[in-house]
């Protein structure tokens, strides 16, 4: 699936969720929502993704992308 | 009560409505003793205790009227012969209903009607079900004595103008029973009585014909008539019934309850069920008599399978097509990975058949790569809801609105799409509820007879979400929340937090003034109506959902009911009106990708063994893929199968161009429908389906009210749609051996502690169940959130205000939005196929005149409207139901190409697509778009291809 389309919709969840001062909630509410909803096929795509260079990743939903797939990454 | 299979008879009529009370009253009727509620007229307390006043003008859907003086009765005390219709019964009351006295003016009543009425009984279409008939028979009628010679209406015209009824002037009684039927129960005014005297007569509008005139064709005038004047014309055609099925109509999310009356499998008319508890013995002109389409020409009924979507389709047996499909899947996840294939379930079917569904997909294909329509209809709803309150549904029931004192209605058009409701919700308003709308187009509901809106919010689209913190930012500034309320039944921390967010200046009405379009007064004066009121409830539908903050809005919502008191009785709630007739119940059955029936997340290792244990199968742990990601995933070449029961998407999905390319990119699309649809037109199998009326089930309406479809015929194609889930599961290996569709039923209510209660036999008892139903509440739950709610405390969730990438620009100037009109359903396949399209006949764009003028656009005109998605062509209807720089359009007719012009965006949440905000341009043509000549050779190309379907050729 095309990952510029992935980068988009988790920045746009990020950005829903980024409504505050509290940076660690908002990252835990993306990470929460990738967990909940998303397909891990479309995380693996995405980790491909990032890894080769600037996917254009807000700041908060590159936070929340690096703890999801290092927890992943922990639990395989 | 009815049975629900039974003899055809007319139903018992009370002759005035049902009265609610403490108190009772006891009289005595014919020298029985009767009690009743107080308040109750002296001819319903006389028909509860089995005695029949004769009457004409009075029937129990309709307030008294006393202008046929046929239920005259004596009253002990009283002067004169009161009409018992509009006497109320009296403690210690006593009230003789025949003797001598009161028998004479009967025979002298219905003399006088009968002096002006034609006597061809035995080729009358009523012959054997008239109530005049009747009446004439229970006063002894033996002769008129006025004779046949004097004036008279018998050679007056009849008007055949409605495709569904006649009206015949020549037998009328100007009983206003039609009239009255109009204004209390559907609210639209379209019928008066015309003349005083002798000349009075019924009118339809400006003494127009039916077709011309205001009226909806609802059906209520023609249930009311007691006479032949107003009669269905399939009745006339075919005779009366000869037995009776109660089931649920196969439309909207109203669900109202229906008397199939038929002869043999044909079914001569559809009446709405008095005792249906969503709709009350009231109906639309889709339920009511646009049920031809289920025996239409364009029925396919035999399997078909094919190579590619260029060959001619193969007619075949099941056996062979249900083979073909199995392994075309099993290959296809051999070569491209277990998670190459999938399955979406219909929000059309029953609730047994979507379960089926995703049950299949999950033990079956081995994935969650299931969805439903709701995807892209109420999806924000279940996020939203679930998040905050703890439950994705409605809290209320629909009766609820009548204790409701403000109603807020939000990007909804209830009286298009939920019209039994919006009757419903009239009626409240008539009697002096307070009526907010927010919604970018004046709507009918703005301004109807009897009906004004008290605000109008016309916001522009794309800003519900201001609008809505600015709402409560006002409620909050002014003091005006439900402190007590909220301490008590919310959590602390979260509201403390939405408290601050909201009260920031950003939040103002003043600061969103520009955002939305809506002075900052206005807001205001909205806000405080809504927040002082006893009871206010808020209902609301796709203008809230179908946005890229859809789900946010929809947190709002509750955000706003919570910090107003309003949840957890009746009179209040957040109420999503919930489009089709089984979205909720598809919602409820597990048909997402995350969840498992009952709303239970597929991570959930308990909930998970619990379907394992009963299915003997494993379960994936993690989310599968939604539809937009699924089509994703094909144009990727990833996926490449996909089951589609009951589902249009390649009409009613956006971004038509990406849908299709999807679709094309699959080796393997099978479709299960009643008709050559257009995503059916990209298919490699079909598989012929069964309408409502050939099936057992239940459907859940937006109330959570689950109501029983009975079968009313053979399938057409053999098999109900169920049936043919099972067939697919068990040649892909997967075995389901299901008898009747209550054992789903039964397995459902096995598996899913909401539905614990819910089965085929209490079902036939109770009528109905609205969920929750368990061992707390036994007989279902119709308001929720009671004591408290569903997750314990009630939580705020912070609503910021993102505008939509969808932007206007100079290129694209305007904003496109869409919805839906009366007469047509969803995506047209069924009401297409019947008489309403003398209603609909085409998709319109609807353009202001200021617009209209700047690019010389004329009523009337081809525009050709153009987004960064694609082009698509639709006449014009200028209008200001639309403000400047708004345009608006429906999406009944495939080749209007709607979704050609609707974008990718969606809601952040869910994916719901942002249907109702694409910019737009706007300029006149003189041709239809690219796409449009595209899309007729395209369908000319697949119905030849259908046309040249023929058996049994093998396909290798």
């Amino acid at each position: 699936m095309e990952a510029t389309k992935l980068v988009r919709m988790v920045n746009q969840i990020s950005v829903n969720w980024d409504c505050g001062p509290d940076k660690a909630k908002a990252i835990a509410g993306v990470v929460d929502h990738l967990r909940r909803f998303w397909s891990p096929l479309m995380l693996d795509e995405l980790a491909e993704h990032i890894a080769v260079g600037d996917a254009g990743l807000s700041p908060i939903a590159e936070q929340a992308l690096n703890e999801l797939l290092e927890e992943r990454r922990a639990a395989s | 009560m009815y049975d629900t299979y039974t003899g055809y008879r007319r139903p018992d009529d009370m002759g005035t409505p049902m009265v609610e009370s403490a108190s009772t009253v006891t009289l005595v009727v014919d020298g029985k003793e009767v009690t009743v509620p107080e308040g109750t007229t002296v001819i319903r307390a006389a028909a509860s205790a089995g005695i029949n006043i004769p009457k004409l003008c009075a029937t129990d859907s309709l307030e008294p009227f006393g202008s046929c003086r046929l239920c005259l009765v004596e009253i002990e005390g009283a002067k004169g012969l009161p009409a018992s219709c509009t006497t109320e019964a009296r403690e210690g009351m006593k009230v003789t209903t025949q003797n001598d006295r009161v028998a004479d003016v009967r025979r002298n009543v219905m003399e006088l009607y009968i002096s002006d009425h034609p006597l061809d009984c035995l080729t009358c279409p009523t012959n054997g079900d008239c109530e005049l008939q009747d009446m004439a028979g229970a006063v002894g009628l033996r002769d008129v004595r006025y004779g046949y010679a004097g004036e008279n209406h018998l050679d007056v015209e009849k008007d055949e103008s409605n495709p569904y009824f006649t009206f015949d002037p020549s037998k009328c009684i100007v009983c206003s029973r039609c009239v009255r039927a109009c204004e209390e129960v559907q609210g639209t005014y379209a019928l008066t009585i015309d003349g005083r005297g002798f000349a009075s007569k019924v009118a339809a509008s400006q003494d127009q014909p039916f077709l011309d005139s205001e009226c909806v064709s609802c059906g209520a005038c023609v249930q009311a008539c007691p006479t032949a004047t107003l009669t269905e014309k399939s009745l006339i055609k075919k005779g009366q019934p000869e037995h009776t099925v109660v089931t649920t109509c196969g439309y909207c999310g109203v669900g109202c309850s229906f008397r199939a009356e038929m002869k043999g499998e044909e079914v001569v008319r559809m009446v709405p069920n008095k005792d249906g508890k969503a709709n009350h013995g009231h109906s639309c002109v889709k339920g009511r008599f646009a049920f031809g389409y289920a025996s239409h020409k364009d029925r396919i009924t035999t399997p078909m399978i094919r190579e590619s979507i260029h060959d001619p389709w193969q007619e075949v047996s099941w056996e062979e097509a249900v083979e073909f499909a199995a392994s075309r899947l099993k290959d296809i996840q051999a070569e491209y990975g277990p998670d190459s294939i999938g399955g979406i379930t219909s929000s059309r079917c029953s609730n047994e058949e979507t379960y089926l569904v995703q049950k299949m997909v999950r033990a079956g294909f081995g994935n969650n790569n299931v969805d439903t329509c709701a995807r892209v209809c109420h999806s924000p709803t279940g996020y939203g809801l679930k998040s905050t309150l703890g439950e994705s549904a409605g809290t209320q029931a629909f009766d609820s609105v009548l204790k409701s004192d403000s109603i807020m209605v939000i990007g909804a058009n209830p009286t298009e799409a939920h019209p039994v409701f919006a009757s419903l919700m009239k009626r409240r308003l008539r009697e002096g509820a307070s009526l907010i709308v927010l919604d970018p187009r004046s709507i009918d509901l703005v301004r109807s007879p009897h009906v004004q809106a008290d605000y109008h919010l016309q916001l522009k689209p794309g800003t519900n979400v201001a609008i809505i913190n600015a709402i409560a930012h006002v409620v909050l500034s002014e003091g005006l929340e439900a402190k007590t309320y909220i301490d008590n039944r919310c959590e602390a921390d979260a509201y403390e937090d939405w408290r601050s967010f909201i009260l920031d200046k950003v939040n103002s009405p003043e600061s969103m003034e520009s955002v939305t379009g809506v002075p900052a007064e206005k807001i205001r004066g909205a806000a405080r109506l809504f927040a002082n009121a006893p009871n206010g409830a808020i209902y609301y539908g796709l203008g809230v959902s179908e946005h890229s903050q859809g789900s946010t809005m929809v947190m709002g919502i509750a955000n706003l009911a919570m910090a107003t008191g309003n949840l957890g009785r009746e009179g209040v709630g957040v109420n999503p009106l919930r489009g089709q007739n089984n979205v909720q119940g598809a919602c409820d059955m597990g048909s997402f990708p995350h969840e498992l029936p009952g709303y239970r997340h597929i991570s959930d290792a308990n909930t998970r063994a619990l379907f394992e244990k009963e299915w003997g199968t494993t379960i994936a742990p993690n989310p599968g893929f939604r539809i937009p990601n699924m089509f994703d995933a094909a144009v990727a070449g990833q996926f490449k199968g996909i089951y589609v029961q009951g589902e249009d998407m390649a009409q009613s999905d956006p971004d038509t161009h990406h849908v299709t390319a999807a679709l094309s990119s699959m080796e393997c699309v099978i479709v299960q429908d009643l008709f050559l649809n257009e995503t059916a037109k990209f298919a490699h199998v079909f598989l012929p389906g069964s309408s409502f009326l050939e099936k057992n089930g239940t459907f859940t309406n937006a109330e959570r009210r689950i109501s029983p479809v009975r079968k009313v015929m053979e399938p057409l194609a053999g098999y109900e749609d169920w049936e043919v889930t099972q067939l697919l599961s068990n040649a892909m290996g997967y075995p389901m051996n299901y008898g009747h569709a209550s054992e789903i039923m039964d397995e459902i209510a096995r598996l899913t502690p909401t539905f614990k209660g819910v089965s085929f036999e209490k079902l036939d008892r109770l009528g109905t169940i609205q969920w929750p139903c368990n061992d707390q509440a036994v007989e279902g739950t119709p308001t929720m959130h009671v004591d408290e709610f569903v997750r314990g405390k009630g939580l705020f969730r912070l609503t910021p205000f993102v505008p939509t990438d969808e932007r206007t620009t100079r290129k694209y100037p305007l904003l496109l939005t869409t919805g839906r009109i009366l007469s047509q359903y969803n995506v047209g396949a069924q009401t297409r196929r019947t008489e309403n399209m003398q209603w609909h006949d085409e998709d319109i764009v609807e353009i202001h005149p200021h617009d209209a003028e700047q690019r010389g656009i004329e009523h009337g005109d081809w525009v050709g409207l153009k987004s960064r998605a694609g082009d698509t062509v639709l006449r014009a209807d200028v209008t200001e139901r639309v403000q400047p720089g708004v345009v608006y359009t429906t999406f009944h007719h495939p080749e209007s190409g709607a979704n050609v012009v609707t974008t990718d965006n969606t809601d952040w949440a869910t994916n719901c697509p942002e249907y109702k905000v694409t910019a737009v341009q706007a300029c006149k043509v003189t041709q239809l778009s690219d796409w449009q000549q595209e899309f007729e050779e395209f369908t000319e190309e697949q119905l030849d291809l259908l046309r040249r379907a023929k058996a049994p050729a093998r396909v290798t």
